[in-house]
């Protein structure tokens, strides 16, 4: 038994609404001395209390839509980075290729980082949807499904840019 | 079967129960342990519903008894469940 989650889980009690814990409050308390502590059971109150919040206050359409929406959200952040792994790699046609090495891999960096940086907004951006709609219980298993390509994509996109930068000796 | 109202439903009727007897019994008869958050998120969501309702207790732990839409409700899910049982079963058996 944890002491340190069990006193995680007195903790995330706090987090349900106040009409919740009015309600529920006492008896949930005395279901937790009963349980044995264990961090799992911390993250359930945890995870539970956040939909008792969102629940009720996002319309059940809003929901529906941000766990639709994030997936596509998030494809689209691979979309630059994928046509730039093709330009560069599959077409073998160069970045900006202009000037010394230094300046040259100063352009390409720039281009890319202002995509990466953009890939990586809208990842944050569905990201948070998803996250959203997961903490309001709904099922948004396909949608993690379909959001692991892309950031995948713009994960090895990112480490490519730093590697360049490395390789051209940019700090 | 993991849908946390139809368990608890389940435990209830055979008897009134609070929190923590849920628990163990769905752990004993289901084999799936409830957290806390999330039995309480479906005794929350049943007594909503009317399905379920606190009974008189002498101490901090809040008894539940089953009501009478709440018996029907449980009736109708274990009977559609049924179906699909038999319809899996047959098909399998079909298949082999």
């Amino acid at each position: 038994m944890s002491v340190n989650a069990k006193r995680a889980a007195r903790l995330f009690v706090r987090l349900y609404p106040r009409a919740w814990r009015e309600r529920y409050g006492g008896e949930f308390n005395a279901l937790l001395d009963e349980t044995p502590a264990a961090w799992r059971e911390a993250a359930n109150i945890a995870g539970s209390a956040a939909r008792a919040r969102l629940s009720p206050r996002l319309p059940a359409a809003f929901l529906a839509s941000a766990a639709v929406f994030a997936p596509w959200q998030i494809c689209a952040a691979a979309a630059v980075p994928l046509a730039l792994l093709v330009l560069n790699y599959l077409l073998g046609i160069p970045a900006i290729r202009e000037g010394d090495t230094l300046y040259i891999a100063t352009r390409q960096l720039s281009v890319q980082a202002f995509c990466g940086s953009g890939s990586l907004a809208n990842i944050v951006i569905g990201g948070g949807f998803l996250g959203i709609a997961t903490a309001a219980g709904r099922r948004v298993r396909f949608a993690y499904l379909a959001a692991a390509l892309p950031v995948a994509l713009v994960a090895a996109q990112t480490g490519r840019i730093v590697w360049s930068a490395m390789a051209a000796g940019i700090n | 079967m993991s849908d946390p109202t139809l368990l608890v439903l389940a435990s209830l009727a055979e008897g009134d129960k609070h929190g923590y007897a849920m628990m163990e019994d769905i752990e004993r008869f289901a084999g799936v342990r409830l957290g806390p958050g999330t039995l309480y998120g479906a005794i929350a969501r049943l007594e909503e519903h009317g399905w379920i309702r606190p009974v008189a207790s002498r101490d901090r732990r809040q008894p539940y008894t089953l009501s009478a839409q709440g018996r029907t409700h449980l009736e109708e899910q274990l009977a559609a469940l049924d179906r699909v049982l038999r319809a899996g079963q047959r098909r399998l058996r079909q298949a082999t």
